[in-house]
């Protein structure tokens, strides 16, 4: 009875096949090449995977409210865009990273409210913002890439971009483990999260229960945005470079951790760590690829290959734990 | 038995040029099973939306517990003591019973603002007590509610509103696509329900599901209520007759 009932718990719980899965990258990659995970290449994995991670992170919540957000990818460039160029133009470095933030937070409110007074499906109405808002990050830094205002950046760089000396982290992980944690008690522990699980599951029974679902939605659609804006800048403070062309993709790759990491596309299902370790696995799956001297090129054939594998066996594990009545 | 709980005058509602109530007045008193019955688009859940705070009447007046209210949306309507069920919609299927019977009265031990840490002590505890009020065989609040028969399901939002003293419970067909057994099981709920004195609103299309729990029926035609009698006073036969001939 004990075997059948931690076996339920597991299945009906998808990030820990993504943990597994996760594992035995890792391990793999590291039989194949033992570089994968030393020193220097963690430092590399724990630098990048965070950024995606934070995304993923807010994608998830936005998915568990049933919507979701196809402009991050153009918000993760925007933001890094605007507090570089405004820093150049003469702004304050921290009033432009605020600003840079608050730019995110507004974005995340006009997704909401296209989605939500329009009425129309959230996937239409932020790829229209997708485009728009990639288009405002070339426009703003007209023809070639703006230079990094390093002294003015100082302090920002100290606070969420330095390595940590001694250690494999940079700033930005301490922020990143803060923020995580915030998250999780946010979806996991909190009245907010579970509106938003009602709203994803059944808008008219949550409705019914007098919870705003609209609030909900909005709050989901400005926090997705903000964790994406704020990814950007770690970005551009670590690279010491605001390209307008970055995050490409980001928001495909976004939505397929959330998936791996067990979230539905259906709303009401997944969890902030599903989503972080999917995030990780994409970006240790990458990074491997290239460590193993693979062509990079099949990175996308395994992201397709781990998301149509997470999607079935979540969906079975899901039935198989289901029957299972205690 | 008297005092009534909800009291409605001349109700009228509108859908573009569609009249879906027409001049409708109900006086439901504290206590009572009332059932709703009628042909298909009789109006019935057009009167229960207006109650629930879903729509609103174009003109007329509602009183609660004597005093004229405004039920402008769902929360008017449940800070009145209002809880409606309607059919497959009262519950998310892929959230836990736990969660799913304090969604929007989250219990919290810490708050900020509206932002409260949920008290997931209380939770656990709690429903599995409201479940075990009604019967049901579950052994915790964890269970998903897509995992619970029809019956189970009507059997948790019946144990959330005995839970929370809902002074009325509206229902839209809460026999509907029940096994015989798991009706009677509902049925019996409703009993309970009223010997805890909640009122009851019911809205079925079948008249031996409502008859034996009902202590009043109400019949809806086109729009128009076309009786209202106690149950003594009639039969299941009277009812069926004005029901099709009306
Ligand atoms: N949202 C709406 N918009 C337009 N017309 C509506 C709307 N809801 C109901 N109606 C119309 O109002 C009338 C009454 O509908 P209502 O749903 O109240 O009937 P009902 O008695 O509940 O029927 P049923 O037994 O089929 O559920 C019908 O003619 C219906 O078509
Ligand atoms: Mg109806």
């Amino acid at each position: 009875m004990k075997i059948r009932k931690s076996f339920k718990y597991i299945a009906s719980r998808p990030e820990f096949a993504a943990l597994t899965i996760f594992i035995i990258i890792a391990i793999t990659f590291y039989v194949i090449n033992e570089n994968f995970l030393n020193f220097r290449n963690l430092r590399v994995l724990f630098t990048i995977s965070p950024e995606i991670a934070l995304i993923a992170m807010g994608a998830t919540i936005l998915m568990v409210s049933g919507e979701f957000d196809l402009s991050v990818g153009s918000v993760f460039a925007l933001s890094g865009v605007v507090m570089v160029v405004l820093t150049n133009e003469g702004v304050n470095a921290h009033l432009a990273f605020t600003i840079a933030l608050l730019m995110c937070l507004a974005i995340g409110f006009i997704n909401a409210t296209i989605t939500i007074r329009f009425g129309i499906p959230s996937f239409i109405a932020t790829l229209g913002t997708m485009f728009m808002v990639r288009s405002i990050a070339i426009v703003i830094v007209k023809a070639d890439f703006p230079t990094f205002p390093m002294e003015e950046m100082y302090w920002l760089r100290a606070i969420f971009a330095n390595p940590i000396p001694g250690t494999i982290f940079r700033m930005s992980f301490i922020w990143f483990v803060l923020i995580t944690l915030l998250l999780i008690f946010y979806l996991h522990r909190s009245n907010y999260g579970n509106w938003s699980y009602s709203t994803g599951a059944n808008q008219a029974a949550a409705k019914a229960m007098g919870v705003n679902t609209n609030n909900v939605k909005i709050r989901n659609f400005v926090l997705c945005s903000f964790l994406a804006g704020l990814a950007g800048i770690f970005m551009v403070l670590r690279t010491r470079a605001a390209f307008p062309s970055v995050g490409v993709g980001y928001e495909l790759q976004a939505i397929a951790a959330s998936v791996i990491g067990g979230a539905s596309l259906f709303g009401g299902i997944g969890t902030v760590f599903g989503a972080l370790v999917g995030a990780f696995l994409l970006k240790f799956l990458d990074n491997g690829l290239v460590m193993a001297r693979l062509d990079v090129n099949w990175f996308r054939f395994a992201v397709g290959t781990l998301l149509i594998f997470a999607v079935v066996s979540n969906t079975n594990l899901r039935k198989i734990a289901n029957k299972m009545r205690e | 038995m008297s005092e009534s709980i909800i009291k409605c005058e001349g109700l009228n509602k509108w859908y573009g040029n569609i009249q879906a109530l027409k001049d409708v007045s109900i006086d439901i008193k504290k206590g009572e099973a009332v059932g709703l019955v009628g042909d298909n688009g009789a109006g019935k859940s057009t009167f229960i939306k207006i109650l629930s705070g879903v729509h609103q009447a174009d003109s007329g007046n509602i009183y609660f517990d004597g005093n004229l209210v405004k039920i402008n949306d769902a929360k008017d309507s449940m800070k009145l003591g209002i809880e409606t069920i309607y059919q497959d919609s009262a519950l998310a299927p892929t959230l836990s019973i736990a969660r799913n019977l304090f969604v929007g009265r989250e219990p919290l031990t810490f708050k900020f603002g509206s932002l409260g840490l949920l008290d997931r002590e209380k939770m656990a505890k709690e429903s599995l007590e409201a479940i075990k009020r009604v019967e049901l065989d579950l052994r915790s609040g964890d269970e998903l509610v897509e995992n619970l028969s029809g019956g189970e399901r009507q059997g948790v939002v019946i144990a959330r509103a005995l839970y929370f003293r809902t002074k009325v419970l509206i229902m839209d067909e809460p026999t509907n696509h029940l096994s015989v057994k798991e009706t009677e099981k509902v049925l019996r709920w409703i009993e309970k329900l009223k010997a805890e004195g909640t009122t009851c609103i019911f809205i079925t299309h079948n008249l031996h599901h409502v008859y034996p729990v009902s202590d009043r029926l109400i019949v809806f035609a086109r729009g128009e209520k076309i009786a209202d009698v106690q149950k003594k006073d009639t039969s299941i036969e009277d009812l069926t007759r004005m029901i099709v001939h009306d």
